[in-house]
């Protein structure tokens, strides 16, 4: 069974109108509401540490054909109420989304494909390196900011509660969000990639990675501008 | 809106999104949040407009050594840098810092050089701080600098306070400004190239000639005995201070003249070769890190040049960008990709920043080694000396002063 996380469990669950009234009049109160917002917590100075080599562990990731079966079982699910209840207009939209979200699976398919990553972290960043694809580098001393800025997306990151968020805006208003949590024995992360835009249902793939030894590499590497990375034969531990 | 604001706005909304809202409500709240962003990104800061580049420009040489007179010595103080918000805030801010650090210390060198070839000056060094005993003092302060945009704040005051400049300067370096090919530092031919912003740096010494020209024979003569003046009045204000006086506009005016057998002058002159000598060590320091910085740096801004050529080509590409299918999984990736390797090449840029500062360290390294005995960086050694030369010049003329 796959395990979810509490915050996609969240995502599923259907807000009430006056929850949804609450949340709208807190958006428009400013910053203010957005303190109001999130429950007062204590403030731990704690992070989980990430830092350590990590492999997908494929009999506890989400399968993508799978999850999105899932979801457009869902949306039909949907399609068939709301056709119910207001025409065809509403089943033209929900179709609409349905393809989108195919689209997205496949994006998030993509995205986390990786089976490796190697994690470094200090106190003041966060530096997923992972094959194939850009590392995600979060300077986590400024809190919220953008790391990466193009015409082609901008990205996020920052610390929500004990989870490591990456949020990646594409030029034409996709949203990627990678979500980092750590387990409580520290073997374990859980990467749960959502895709979504403003027309499309969220697609949401969790991939677990488990820790492992990764061997030393048995060099000190500099970088330099003429010769590129310049090793030496690391020194034999005792 | 404060850009931190926007992103902690952002981050709020998001999180509503996923944990309070239906599918009708996310509509709602995504429509609030494509406003704000669109207000976010309406309160950037404007690109400061600035002044035209310089162009080409020809250095104007002397093909004889001017007049006497005319020979002003110069000093040309290490750069200030002035970082913009989005310098503070990039990727691999500490690295780019280092680097702009680095430039300020190589980029006086390359107009001392400049000012030196054009042949229409006397002594030309490059100073840790502000020196009493040039006639002309540069400061500079580096508004921008990458392989395809250098933007320099010049300011040169003669020894009275008179302001000669006070300009920014602006130069840009494109494809014919670079070799078809990454310089080796390997070999030596590659590795005198001449700067790809040399044009700014021949715009400025030929706007100091004009300052200078523009002043006749007297007048230049006068401004060298202030400047020697005011050398002794550095040394000791008791005995030199009262004949230099500020005049109604804040310039120093020569009151009076000292004797010309006056003993104390005689001192001030032998004090003042030895401290001459002591710049000229620190210059020497500057020249040797210009010269050992001067192959990487030129490898340096050839990659700093083409990242900028990407960004360029890249932000192009995505305004002209029109995917068919948009939504498809196919426009979806093709965005994906574009954006990964948008960062894959930033990332990439970075770590040659790195690269850079990793191997000019042990040349930043050796311009803070112990000049004549003193210690420590060469802006505390060069305040150790003129205290030394203070205390010096005291006891030497402790008979005469009495």
């Amino acid at each position: 069974m796959t395990l979810r996380s509490p915050t996609s469990l969240i995502a599923t669950r259907r807000a009430s109108p006056l929850r949804i009234g609450i949340a709208l009049l807190l958006l428009l109160l400013g910053s203010r509401g957005f303190a109001a917002d999130e429950p007062s917590r204590p403030i731990n100075p704690v992070r989980p540490n990430f830092a350590g080599s990590w492999e997908k562990d494929f009999s506890r990731s989400d399968k993508w054909e799978a999850e999105l079966q899932r979801t457009i079982d869902q949306l039909n699910r949907d399609m068939q109420r709301q056709g119910g209840d207001a025409g065809s207009y509403n089943m033209s939209g929900s179709r609409r989304r349905a393809g989108n979200v195919i689209a997205n699976a496949r994006l998030a398919e993509l995205i986390s494909r990786q089976t490796l990553m190697r994690i470094t972290q200090t106190g003041g960043e966060v530096r997923i390196e992972r094959q194939g694809d850009a590392a995600l580098i979060c300077s986590t001393a400024n809190n919220v900011d953008d790391t990466f800025n193009s015409p082609h997306g901008t990205e996020y990151c920052g610390w929500d509660r004990q989870q490591l968020v990456f949020e990646i805006m594409l030029a034409e208003g996709v949203i990627i969000e990678h979500r980092f949590s750590l387990d409580t024995d520290g073997q374990t992360i859980s990467m749960l990639t959502s895709v979504y835009d403003r027309n499309s249902t969220p697609f949401n793939l969790i991939t677990f990675f488990n820790r492992y030894e990764a061997p030393p590499d048995g060099f000190n590497c500099v970088q330099t501008l003429s010769r590129g990375q310049v090793c030496s034969a690391a020194d034999a531990q005792p | 809106m404060q850009r931190g604001g926007c992103t902690a706005m952002r981050f709020a909304i998001l999180r509503n999104l996923q944990s309070r809202a239906s599918s009708i409500s996310r509509l709602l709240l995504l429509s609030l949040l494509s406003l704000l962003l669109t207000a976010c990104a309406q309160n950037q800061p404007a690109q400061v407009v600035g002044p035209p580049p310089v162009g080409d420009v020809q250095l104007n040489v002397a093909t004889q050594t001017p007049s006497e007179e005319r020979l002003l010595n110069i000093g040309v103080q290490v750069f200030d840098t002035r970082a913009t918000d989005a310098q503070l805030t990039q990727a691999g801010a500490a690295i780019f810092a280092e680097i702009r650090r680095i430039e300020t210390h190589y980029l006086p060198v390359v107009l001392r050089n400049t000012l030196v070839s054009s042949n229409q000056w006397g002594v030309v060094r490059v100073l840790p701080e502000t020196d009493p005993s040039v006639d002309l003092l540069i400061q500079g302060t580096i508004l921008r600098s990458d392989g395809a945009n250098l933007s320099l704040l010049v300011r040169a005051t003669d020894s009275s306070g008179k302001e000669w400049l006070n300009k920014t300067y602006v130069d840009t370096a494109g494809v014919v400004d670079y070799p078809d090919f990454v310089p080796s530092l390997r070999d030596r031919t590659t590795t005198n190239l001449e700067d790809p912003f040399q044009d700014l740096h021949a715009q400025i010494a030929n706007d100091l000639l004009a300052v200078r020209e523009s002043m006749d024979a007297q007048a230049l003569l006068a401004l060298a005995q202030l400047t020697q003046i005011k050398y002794a009045g550095d040394l000791s204000p008791e005995a030199f201070g009262s004949l230099l006086q500020p005049d109604a506009q804040g310039l120093l005016t020569l009151q009076r003249l000292p004797a010309t057998n006056d003993p104390l002058l005689e001192h001030v002159a032998q004090i003042r070769a030895r401290h001459h000598v002591f710049i000229d060590t620190i210059d020497e320091y500057y020249d040797a890190l210009h010269h050992d910085l001067k192959p990487t740096y030129d490898v340096w801004r050839q990659y700093s040049h083409d990242q900028v050529v990407e960004e360029e080509e890249s932000a192009a590409s995505a305004a002209g960008s029109t995917l068919s299918g948009s939504g498809s999984f196919e426009a979806l990736s093709q965005n994906y990709n574009r954006y990964k390797w948008a960062k894959i090449f930033e990332q990439e840029f970075v770590a040659l920043a790195s690269g850079f500062v990793s191997e000019t360290a042990p040349a930043v390294l050796k311009l803070s080694e112990n000049v004549n005995g003193l210690t420590g960086p060469v802006e505390e050694q060069y305040a150790q000396w003129r205290v030394l030369l203070r205390e010096l010049f005291e006891v030497e003329t402790a008979g005469l002063s009495q």
